[in-house]
């Protein structure tokens, strides 16, 4: 039997191998994922052990780890000196350390990044992870020094002038010397500026301050003992660590930082492989069908029912075998691409070092595409094996009963319907068996798409119908038998359309979650935003502007009123989100506030306001204590003095006063200011006007509302597209199970087709008709799969309703999709098509 | 009977060869055959005489390897496929023995889909009259599998007839069908022959089925082994015999 089943597979190698593809690209994915973290988790771990190999220990501000997303506290540069004091300490050098700075370039333009930030840091003079490649270390005020790769980017040499904003104005310093990282030019994009300890204390504003101080210990201490005597020494709340342990801690907060693109592969992985079980069950119950007779002879000549199970069963064993084998090959290389456009994407290499492919990935690959394909090919398995021995002797048609029907109804609407109380409860934040709302989701959002699949064959017939309307007026025949052909097999059109569905309907979801969001905002904008202007900072808002830029604009003429708006990372009651630092008398200007209860007007100090569905949510009351977490400052104790109703385009609800603000947070920088015109005065003319002053401060945009409006739809658009880029592979997977179903429907209807040809319909009429058949099942799955998708579009904006999101629905994109699939579907088609229109006419009617 | 003069397809010196080298077989050795226009002629030899090779080389289905075939004074020789399939729908009508139908549409559509393909309005009143004679007036809305093997076969014929097509082939009509559904076919053949002066050409190997035949032409061993006017079961019976004798 198991010989039988190699040359079952061998016989068809299109078919295994298209099947193959199906499973192939999913488990490529979970390697891709596995693969790339490794890869670049084991690379920082080199390069940071590498560059705390310098030193021995590191001075620093003690930090809960749940509070480690900001800049913390400083300490007093003085501990430098008594730390020296302290036997067996060789050398003690203080740094101070900010990823605040911007460089421009020779045209005075920012130096554009793609995210990661430019550090501004003092040169320590003791050993450390940078290496002088070129030039000398900085002295005084005047002076720094570039990373290798930054001067490479920016078209620097030594000797030139550089120009860079550190929380204030523009200032000019003079390149003296470049830098590496060992042998790295470059630290995943990042820049950094190297100034003398003195200079960099003044440019961030840490005059006698220190952010940690770096010892090295004489040969003969004993480095436990050191530390020991270090520690004893500190004031309370700084410590005293091994640099070994810091680069452990980095290492694995960068592998934490990539453990969100790992979960974010492995979803897409576990998507295309949701949709290769689709694909690959399809496959084996048609070929299973197929062979009915086959199968019933193997039973007559005294095969026995497990040993006919075992045979399907072991061919799909087999393929999924050697399809996991290449998807690890596969994977390699995605992983080898993806770091080749991540560095592009951000301008820097990433740590060099081997491609990291472990055991655990292999295994983990070849388990998941092995039991993949072996549990979609156990229903058809189970099928083949209820094949009675007769049926080597007659041909049975494979026609469904009214009984099959019924079962259908009582199977599929169990199933859907668990599947959608499982989102709803996701959505409302039920408890369920300990599973994150996400999870719940996802899982309620597969047990749906099953559950329509397991119904959709009961209306697979009219839908197929109605489509083919427009081809038959197109070309009578043709269209026609397309159409009847479409319809012949309502469980073929219904199965193969079913994974056509999955990736279509998680596009239809992400475009009216995304559109939902983004006429959410830009209505909030246009009905409730009184600003003339707004401040932007560049890039994506991760860094901010001076403070000293709003100074410049309050004094032009033209304006009648800023404020700047401030907001950084807290946790608040437990969960870390963002909050706001707004002057409570000037920003209810700009944003209408209403206060519900308490006074938002009396911000300051430790009190603190949220919206309406915040405090609703989670049943706080006006005076309530709330807890809030800083990095600088640690957990304090605040009062909820307002509840309000807000409506902005950002989706931050807790608000504190600017002054509480600053006190919580070293960086002094601005993410928005709002800026009202005097009367009279033109927007041209006060951009005009706003842009001069904010000459020294390059890099700030000063939008009007449409500009913010448009530069919102397009931060949108490109987060939706990103995921429209990733469901690709879902789709592809799905158009790879039209081709198969398409190949198998026209090698089982060679007669027919012979027929057909040997009757007078040309080749091209052949292929228009495989082509439209394609056509159909892509529609008939595009609209299950936008049906879906508008559902649960809809479900989820519903449940984010309190929020203030309002649902719209994306015409054009679904518009697209839908035209998108057709084409795919002619797409799918093209191979099959001209198989059969090449078929030789007269073999195909004397085929037996 | 009037006597038939053109021809409404002939081959000339056909010569088919299946395979290459060793394994080539030689199908047709330079055959030449006329089959009158308002003809029906009936082809017969034992297996592997090559008289399914002919039919299928005449009806524009398979290249000859050799020699020259018209239908009409249209040469398939050199033709292209495209005009071959063009010729196939517009001249050519087809039976054969089975797999006549095309599964997904019924009768009527079976009947007309030579001329749905080309773009053509069927004749609706030949269609009428070809649908009453073939007696399938309560059967057109019926698929394939729904219909006997007698009534599948009536239905092939119609279509063959429908768009009056200069000639018909039938391929082994009556093979799969009893007796009884067998006679009646072959009785309507005979008519379409008789009162609408339609041409056919039909392989078979059953001397029954060729009685109903104006002429049959053996074949043997690739060869045209003899000719038969106005033949009768018993004649040919008797001629097989002195064939393979």
């Amino acid at each position: 039997m198991l010989r039988a089943a190699f040359k079952n597979i061998w016989a068809h190698k299109i078919r295994s191998g298209l099947l193959s593809l199906a499973i192939l690209a999913g488990v490529s994915f979970v390697v891709a994922a596995f693969v790339f973290t490794d890869t670049i988790g084991e690379a920082f771990d080199d390069l940071f052990s590498e560059a705390f190999a310098a030193t021995d220990i590191q001075v620093r501000r003690e930090v809960d780890p749940e509070l480690s997303f900001g800049l913390p506290e400083r300490m007093p540069e003085d501990l430098i000196e008594q730390v020296k004091n302290i036997p067996g300490v060789d050398g003690a050098w203080g740094t101070v350390l900010s990823p605040y700075g911007q460089i421009l370039d020779a045209q005075g333009d920012l130096l554009p990044t793609a995210g990661p930030p430019t550090f501004v840091t003092s040169w320590s003079g003791g050993p450390s992870q940078f290496t002088i490649r070129d030039g000398r270390p900085p002295v005084g005020v005047s002076e720094l020094m570039l990373d290798v790769g930054t001067i490479e980017r920016a078209g620097f040499a030594v000797g030139d002038t550089v120009e860079m904003l550190i929380g204030g104005p523009k200032r000019s310093f003079t390149l003296v010397g470049s830098l590496g990282f060992g042998e790295a030019d470059n630290l995943l994009g990042t820049s950094w500026a190297l100034f003398d300890l003195e200079t960099a204390q003044q440019l961030l504003d840490a005059t006698g301050q220190v952010d940690a101080i770096e010892i090295t210990i004489e040969p003969a201490g004993d480095l436990d003992t050191v530390i020991e005597a270090v520690d004893a020494v500190l004031p309370s709340g700084i410590e005293a660590v091994s640099s070994q342990s810091v680069a452990e801690e980095q290492t694995s907060q960068v592998k934490e930082g990539l453990g969100f693109l790992n979960t974010l592969l492995l979803a897409f992985a576990g998507i295309s492989l949701f949709v290769g079980v689709f694909v690959i069950y399809n496959a084996f119950r048609i070929v299973v069908a197929q062979r009915t007779r086959e199968l019933g002879l193997l039973r007559a000549i005294g095969a026995t029912r497990g040993q006919v199970t075992s045979s399907v069963l072991f061919e799909s064993a087999v393929t999924g075998l050697i399809a996991s084998l290449f998807g690890v090959g596969a994977g390699v290389l995605l992983a080898m691409v993806m770091q080749v456009l991540i560095e592009v994407a951000f301008g820097g290499d990433l740590p060099s070092g081997g491609l990291q492919l472990q055991v655990r990935t292999v295994v983990v690959a070849l388990v998941t595409g092995l039991t993949v394909t072996m549990i979609s090919a156990l229903l058809p398995a189970i099928r083949a094996s209820r094949i009675s021995p007769m049926a080597a002797l007659r041909d049975v048609p494979t026609v469904g009963t009214r009984k099959s029907w019924r079962n259908r109804v009582i199977g599929g609407t169990p199933i859907a319907l668990l599947g959608a109380a499982a989102i709803a409860g996701g959505l409302t934040g039920l408890d369920v068996a300990d599973l994150s709302p996400a999870l719940l989701v996802g899982i309620g959002a597969g047990l749906v798409f099953i559950g329509t699949y397991v119904l959709s064959p009961l209306v697979a017939r009219p839908v197929a119908r109605i489509i083919g309307v427009p081809m038959r007026a197109l070309s009578n025949a043709t269209g026609n038998l397309a159409q009847r052909n479409a319809a012949r097999s309502p469980r073929r059109t219904a199965a193969t359309a079913g994974a056509l569905m999955i990736g279509l309907a998680l596009v239809a979801t992400v475009s009216i979650l995304a559109a939902s969001t983004r006429d959410t905002a830009t209505n909030a904008i246009e009905e409730a935003f009184t600003a003339d202007l707004l401040l932007q900072p560049p890039g994506f808002g991760f860094i901010g502007f001076s403070s000293e830029a709003i100074s410049a604009v309050a004094t032009l003429d033209d304006v009648d009123l800023i404020t700047g708006v401030q907001a950084g990372p807290a946790k608040v009651l437990g969960s870390t989100t963002l909050v706001a630092g707004v002057d409570p008398a000037v920003v209810g200007e700009f944003l209408s506030v209403e206060t519900i209860d308490g006074s938002f007007e009396g911000l300051g100090g430790n009190r603190i306001a949220t919206t309406q569905s915040v405090a609703d949510d989670k049943g706080l009351e006006l005076g309530d204590p709330i807890d809030v977490g800083f990095a600088r400052t640690g957990a304090q104790e605040f009062e909820l003095a307002a509840i309000i109703d807000i409506a902005s385009a950002t989706d931050v609800s807790w608000f504190m006063a600017t002054t509480t603000f600053s006190a919580n947070y070293i960086e002094d920088t601005i993410t928005q200011a709002y800026v009202r015109l005097v009367e009279g005065i033109s927007i041209e003319r006060g951009r005009t006007a706003i842009e001069a002053a904010l000459e020294p401060f390059p890099g700030i945009q000063v939008i009007d509302q449409e500009e913010l409006r448009d530069q919102i739809s397009s931060q949108i658009n490109q987060v939706v597209y990103l995921i429209f880029g990733l469901l690709a592979m879902s789709v592809f997977i799905a158009l790879l199970g039209i081709l198969l179903t398409l190949l198998l429907s026209v090698y089982e209807r060679t007669h027919e087709i012979g027929l057909l040809r040997a009757i007078g319909m040309s080749r091209p009429q052949v292929r228009n008709m495989i082509g439209l058949e394609s056509v159909i099942i892509a529609i008939f799955g595009a609209l299950l799969g936008a049906g879906l998708g508008m559902a649960f579009g809809w479900a989820l904006v519903a449940a984010l309703a309190d929020q203030g999101l309002q649902l719209s629905i994306p015409w054009g994109w679904l518009f697209t999709g839908f035209l998108g699939a057709a084409l795919a579907g002619i797409l799918a088609a093209a191979w099959p098509a001209y198989r059969a229109s090449n078929l030789n006419v007269l073999e195909a009617i004397s085929y037996e | 009977m009037t006597e038939p003069s053109s021809a409404a397809a002939s081959a000339r010196g056909v010569t088919k060869i299946f395979g290459e080298g060793e394994t080539a077989v030689t199908a047709l050795n330079n055959v030449d055959v006329t089959f009158e226009a308002g003809r029906f002629t009936a082809i017969m030899g034992p297996s592997g005489s090559g008289k399914s090779t002919l039919l299928h080389c005449m009806a524009g289905l398979d290249r000859v390897t050799e020699g020259q075939v018209f239908i009409g004074d249209v040469d398939l020789t050199d033709l292209a496929d495209k005009p071959l399939t063009h010729l196939r729908r517009d001249k050519v009508g087809f039976v054969f023995q089975a797999f006549n139908l095309v599964p997904t549409l019924n009768a009527r559509e079976n009947i007309t889909l030579p001329m749905d393909i080309a773009g053509r309005k069927p004749d609706a009143d030949w269609l009428a009259h070809v649908i009453d004679i073939l007696s399938l007036s309560d059967r057109l809305s019926h698929k394939p599998s729904e219909l006997s093997g007698g009534q599948q076969q009536r239905v092939a014929a119609a279509r063959a007839l429908a768009s009056r097509p200069e000639i018909i082939f039938a391929d082994e009509p009556s093979g799969n069908l009893d007796s009884k559904s067998g006679t009646q076919l072959l009785q309507f053949m005979e008519q379409a022959v008789q009162d609408y002066g339609q041409t056919i050409v039909m392989v078979t190997h059953d001397p029954l089925a060729a009685a109903h035949s104006d002429r049959v032409v053996f074949l043997e061993d690739g060869h045209i082994a003899g000719d038969m006017f106005d033949p009768t079961a018993e004649r040919i019976l008797d001629r097989i015999k002195t064939l393979e004798g």
